[in-house]
């Protein structure tokens, strides 16, 4: 029965917000900014949810004395302590020092990584010698010298070059996918009106 | 009646003869904005194509006689105009009532019957057909077979009893060779040179930097900004594209800024807030006439549509009060949240400064007119200073990436002399 009444009521919910873009004359505007308001604010509270689970499931861990506790610690800690900071003393600039000293270095620091790893797996891949291996580094090699801002000026017709490949073959490529993503969305929204598939459940 | 420059968007009045956003020539080819929704019809749409209102004589209230004849007689009906009787013959019969007893400039307008009746094009779809380089969408056709056998199989999908995530399984990348020991160290050090480059050569190549179409266009937009402008950066991106995207929003700023433009910044998330927050403080110190942090507007998509119609809450204006949109955003599905939830709905196209690995994505939106203008961060922030006449640190950045397409290229044909090509796997770990 539970199950049903979720199911009812993310069907009237998409109906509802379907019918309102496709035909603003149906008068649903206040009902579907009525979902929207209510939704931004169910946000709030599944994202609260989600920290009350988050130090839940760590406390059982550390309790069960299951794996490493070094780490549940280590995020409990940062969890609450950035918590404590940010709703304790909200002008004191603590919480910006928490951003631009903790969360700001360590969050480059991870994405500078990449680089090294970028360069590792396409090494892995042109090393292949493949057909398909031969066309991506061609193409890696040649967009990215094309996308330097001094290619233009060294001869005018590598920007033409430039503005072609992404107009032309990259932008169809790119519109397959989004067409291919839009079917997608669309098969994927039917069948959650339809009930086949719950996420509203974890299902 | 307002009309809409076919190639930029930018909105005239009627009878505009040139566009003075890019010099159009507007006698020539124009767009009809709806006064209704905004949406934007061909000149030839006798109704939006989004809300059906009429476009090209609008029901205007039928006028009464001034003294009224006594009785029924075919001199007291009211006089109506041809183009009011086409246009009543459009919307269907007045009722009686609406016409005889409500005064003067009050009679309700005439709703049509079916409002969608006489449309070719689905909803949404007027801006694509409206483009002039775009193919014209026809009549609708009977489907044929392979229409159908789609139609089937997705029908097929959308009522599969199982979950579309059985049968999933991950790809193992065994047998791929790697690169050995030494190689991958001299590598390295190679790729950790070109990323000190800008240190070392900092004016590498910078009198050779050439800006290109869309970032003239966003540097121009701004230098035409009259003093006081409302401008909206919507920011969606923290702290890991901050290396990409600050030199961009930095230089963005330091030109708002002295365009004393009226900066207001809205972000998609806290960590969004917080990078823009330390953008911002970097340029403008704690000047009381900097921008004003509006908060942020969680649950994606759905903040997006919030924000088409403004959140008199926390005091964002709807987009289209903004002199100018600038979305700051590391993914392209935060763009395409802007182009499907708001510039549908507002008929604002912003300038979008996203991650390079994004940028081929979005450009469909740039050729539909939906977005503006789409500018790479790794390679627009020193075009852009350099288009508006600055000399900051982003010029700098563009030596770090010639040396990280020179490393890449070294890679490429290291792979192609060493490699192992595609047999079994004999690489070193």
């Amino acid at each position: 029965m539970r199950r049903w009444l979720s199911v009812l009521l993310v069907a009237l919910t998409g109906l509802v917000m379907v019918a309102d873009g496709l035909v603003p004359e149906l008068g649903l505007g206040p009902v579907r900014r009525g979902l929207v308001d209510g939704a931004v604010i169910l946000s709030a509270f599944a994202l609260l949810a989600g920290v009350l689970n988050l130090l839940g499931w760590h406390l059982r861990r550390l309790r069960g004395g299951e794996g490493a506790s070094g780490g549940s610690i280590l995020l409990m800690l940062a969890l609450l302590g950035t918590a404590t900071v940010t709703i304790a003393l909200p002008e004191s600039g603590a919480p910006e020092w928490l951003y631009a000293h903790l969360y700001q270095p360590i969050q480059a620091s991870l994405m500078a990584l990449l680089a090294f790893y970028s360069v590792s797996a396409a090494y892995r891949t042109f090393a292949l010698r493949t057909a398909d291996a031969v066309l991506l580094m061609i193409s890696a090699v040649l967009l990215l010298f094309l996308q330097l801002p001094f290619t233009a000026a060294l001869l005018p017709v590598l920007g033409d070059i430039r503005q072609w490949l992404l107009a032309a073959p990259i932008a169809g490529i790119m519109r397959g996918v989004l067409i291919g993503s839009a079917l997608g969305a669309v098969t994927v929204s039917l069948r959650v009106l339809l009930g086949r598939e719950r996420p509203q459940v974890g299902e | 009646m307002q009309i809409a420059c076919p190639i930029c968007r930018a909105r005239h009045p009627e009878g505009t003869r040139t566009c003075t956003v890019c010099g159009h020539d507007l006698a020539t080819l124009h767009l009809v904005v709806c006064p209704i929704c905004g949406a934007l019809n061909l000149v030839d749409d006798e109704r939006c194509r989004r809300c059906a209102t009429p476009l090209r004589e609008p029901p205007a209230p039928l006028t009464l006689p001034e003294t009224p004849a006594t009785g029924p007689s075919e001199s007291a009906k009211p006089t109506i105009s041809a183009g009011q009787e086409a246009a009543q013959e459009r919307l269907g019969p007045v009722p009686e009532s609406s016409a005889a007893e409500l005064p003067l400039g009050q009679q309700e307008p005439a709703i049509p019957l079916d409002p969608l009746a006489g449309l070719t094009a689905p909803l949404g779809l007027a801006r694509a057909a409206a483009e002039p380089h775009r193919a014209t969408l026809g009549l609708a056709r009977e489907p044929g077979d392979a229409e159908h056998y789609d139609a089937d199989l997705l029908a097929q999908i959308a009522a599969e009893p199982a979950p579309l995530t059985e049968g999933a399984h991950g790809v193992t990348t065994e047998g791929h060779p790697a690169l050995p020991r030494g190689w991958r160290i001299a590598l390295y050090v190679l790729l950790l040179a070109a990323a000190l480059l800008p240190w070392v050569l900092p004016g590498l190549g910078s009198s050779w930097i050439q800006p290109r179409q869309a970032v003239v266009a966003l540097a121009d937009a701004v230098a035409d900004l009259p003093a006081g402008a409302p401008v909206l950066l919507v920011w969606d991106y923290d702290a890991r594209y901050a290396g990409e995207l600050d030199p961009l929003a930095t230089a963005l700023l330091a030109q708002l800024r002295e365009r004393q433009a009226t900066v207001e910044v809205v972000a998609m998330s806290p960590a969004s807030l917080g990078q823009a927050q330390r953008v911002i403080s970097a340029g403008w110190g704690d000047q009381p006439s900097g921008p004003t942090l509006l908060g942020y507007i969680p649950i994606g998509e759905a903040g997006w549509r919030l924000l088409a119609e403004g959140a008199p809450a926390v005091g964002i204006e709807p987009v289209s009060d903004y002199a100018m949109v600038v979305l700051l955003a590391d993914e392209a599905a935060a763009v395409r949240g802007w182009a499907e939830q708001v510039e549908v709905y507002s008929g604002v196209s912003p300038y979008v400064l996203v991650t390079a690995r994004s940028e081929p994505s979005l450009w469909p939106y740039v050729q539909s007119g939906q977005l503006r203008a789409v500018l790479g961060g790794a390679w627009a922030a020193p075009e852009f200073e350099v288009a508006s006449g600055q000399h900051a640190d982003a010029v700098a950045t563009a030596s770090g990436y010639l040396g990280l397409t020179l490393v890449i290229a070294i890679l490429a044909v290291l792979a192609m002399l060493r490699g192992p090509g595609s047999g079994p796997h004999r690489g070193g770990q």
